[in-house]
């Protein structure tokens, strides 16, 4: 008998146990079709209205009645879990993420571990508030600088507080946008929900300030694992623990998110700065003045769109940068970027994938994109670029890799797809043509767009 | 799995025909995760109503149909953990008030189909899952991708390895029995 794979005999008995896998159980079907018919439907969390919430309220209580005698003692089933945190967090008005980061003390100092307070604030579509903070450490001496950035809309500051100074610069409405995506999307999915390829585990029941909740594990690597309390009712975490393997083998948190609030009413005060007593401001002196000679108003917007690199990466005489990344819908994705002009052939003509490799990357291993130009690449512009995966299938949470390699560099940017109601990408995409394009020049519409992503066949990515 | 999507789309309307259809396309493979937490029959039809009910009131939440057979394994597995966890604390307790009755008792343990039910149930949980989907999925690489994150290659590896384990325990019960 052959040990290696399943003998016919006991290939047989498998089978049969699949076959009773495949039978039907008298009334479970319909049992299963009736109950849910008669269950409200969960949509994801967005605005809601206090008529609406009401009114489902009432369905509700409705609905336990009805449920009660289809399910007798049976508890309700669970509402939410942590697999689409990240996508439902990318539909909400606003959220509040709180809590402390604890950075150690140097080795042997004595000294006791410096605990900061962390606060990730969005609300879209273009207000954000957050926390940052910059160590150095010379020896046993240990320098925390901590600082935050503000954005009301159309202002944005950077506040040091180490340094009692502050900075603030006008921003245009859709720049607001991006940079609130690239908190909401990048920053603090990777740092409170972690990176895309991190999987949560389910660990059981663990209660948080009295509300039940599920406890979810992720790990990266053996050293370092996220612990969430998600509160199944409401779908948001209650609390998110970031911890490392300390010298001991012991666990030792590094950052404790204890207050999430997600659409609540945030006040005014939450994107405004009134610069302390003794506070500088470091950009005045740099300020253009205006028509009148005072320095320029800060209560308008800026003008224009700023397309400048948001990533980019650089050796001698070779450049790769992006101006930013959008999802164009679930399978594809808009690039808009720059690169060290390739030299021309023979016959005067550019390869502009020459040594580019593009691969979107949400686990092991990454997947290669095929990529479409939604223009003409023309040296000095920024390219245009259509990619999807070659295999063809939705992207999923994750980052698209670029890497542009020679005989004598090799340079790499990540990028986050971000992802924007079509209003607003339609005006982004709007405002981005009209600063890439020659003047006259059609610029592609996010369905011109779309449509050409579509028509893109799956196949190999070029190397 | 393209109209994976599309029946999606319909049960998120209420089409009783479309949610229907998912049933009858999954409830193979989640009844072969229900059997792993269970060997009571009605416990595994108990199980099985819940995930499907779990499934098709939450399909608003699944952003991409297509995903459907990759996300329906995932919270098939995480209510079996929670069924088994629950179980655990039931049976320290509860006691028995009378006999159960005979559809409730485990199958018979000297039926094939449950020494191969005990020996998948020994299996690691990924070989587990590659295993169901080997026998029931229409396209297991496909789920596997989806549930497990592995590719191509990577599945029919762990289904080479999860068979050739479970080909060792059938050996290995076969020898002791």
């Amino acid at each position: 008998m052959n040990r290696q794979t399943p003998s016919d005999e006991f290939e047989s008995a498998i089978l049969s146990h699949y076959d009773r896998c495949r039978a039907e159980s008298p009334n479970v079907r319909s049992a299963i079709l009736d109950a849910w018919e008669s269950q409200p439907r969960a949509t994801p969390p967005r605005r809601f209205s206090w008529g609406s919430r009401v009114l489902g309220t009432v369905a509700v209580l409705l609905m336990v009645a009805a449920g009660l005698s289809v399910w007798e003692s049976r508890s309700a089933p669970e509402l939410f879990g942590a697999d689409d945190l990240p996508e439902r967090l990318v539909k909400v008005d606003n959220f509040r993420m709180s809590g402390w980061q604890i950075v150690a003390a140097p080795p042997d100092s004595g000294q006791e571990d410096t605990r900061l307070p962390v606060e990730f604030i969005v609300e879209r579509p273009g207000r954000f508030r957050h926390t940052f903070h910059g160590i150095s450490e010379n020896g046993k001496q240990q320098t925390i600088i901590t600082g935050m950035r503000i954005c009301d809309g159309h202002t944005e500051m950077m506040i040091q507080q180490t340094m009692s100074g502050y900075m603030q610069v006008p921003v245009h409405p859709l720049d607001a946008a991006l940079k609130t995506e690239e908190i909401a999307q990048g920053l603090v999915l990777a740092m409170v929900i972690g990176p895309p390829d991190l999987r949560y585990h389910p660990e059981g029941k663990a209660p948080v300030k009295g509300i039940p909740c599920d406890l979810y594990v992720g790990s990266l690597g053996e050293d370092t694992r996220i612990e969430m309390w998600l509160n199944p009712r409401t779908g948001w975490p209650e609390r998110v623990v970031h911890s490392r393997k300390g010298q001991k083998g012991n666990w030792v948190h590094v950052m404790e998110i204890d207050e999430v609030a997600v659409n609540s009413q945030l006040p005014e005060s939450t994107f405004t700065f009134i610069p302390p007593k003794g506070y500088v401001d470091l950009m005045a002196k740099h300020r253009p003045p205006a028509k009148d000679g005072d320095p320029q108003s800060l209560d308008q917007p800026a003008a224009t769109l700023t397309m400048q690199e948001n990533s980019s990466a650089h050796s001698q005489d070779q450049s790769l940068a992006v101006w930013h990344c959008f999802r164009l819908e679930s399978e594809s994705a808009l690039i808009i970027w720059k690169r060290t002009a390739p030299a021309p052939d023979a016959n005067g003509d550019r390869d502009w994938l020459h040594g580019l490799t593009l691969e979107y990357r949400s686990g092991e291993p990454a997947r290669p994109l095929v990529q479409a130009w939604a223009t003409p690449p023309e040296p000095e512009q920024w390219l245009w670029s259509i990619v999807r995966a070659a295999d063809g299938k939705p992207l999923g949470r994750g980052t698209i890799g670029m890497e542009l390699r020679g005989d004598r560099f090799q340079l790499k940017n990540g990028l986050i797809p971000l992802e924007f109601p079509d209003q607003t990408l339609e005006k982004l995409i709007e405002e981005a043509g009209k600063l890439t394009w020659k003047k006259g020049a059609a610029t592609p519409s996010l369905r011109n767009l779309r449509d050409q992503a579509a028509k893109m066949k799956p196949e190999k990515s070029r190397d | 799995m393209s109209d994976d999507a599309e029946l999606v789309r319909k049960s998120i309307q209420g089409d009783r025909l479309a949610a229907g259809a998912i049933y009858d396309r999954f409830s193979p493979l989640v009844r072969a995760i229900a059997w792993d937490a269970t060997s009571r029959p009605q416990e595994v039809d108990e199980l099985v109503q819940e995930i499907f009910l779990r499934v098709l009131t939450h399909l608003g939440q699944l952003r991409q149909g297509e995903a459907l057979a990759g996300w329906i394994v995932q919270v098939a597995r995480r209510q079996v953990v929670d069924f088994a966890r629950h179980r655990g604390k039931r049976q320290l307790r509860e006691r028995p008030l009378a006999e159960e009755p005979a559809d409730s008792m485990p199958a018979n343990p000297c039926d094939d189909r449950d020494r191969v039910r005990s020996a998948v149930a020994q299996l690691d949980e990924n070989e587990r899952l590659a295993v169901h989907l080997y026998y029931l999925a229409e396209q297991p690489a496909e789920v596997a991708r989806q549930a497990l994150g592995l590719s191509s290659s990577g599945f029919y590896k762990l289904i080479e390895r999860a068979r050739a384990q479970l080909c060792r325990l059938l050996a290995s019960q076969e020898s002791s029995s």
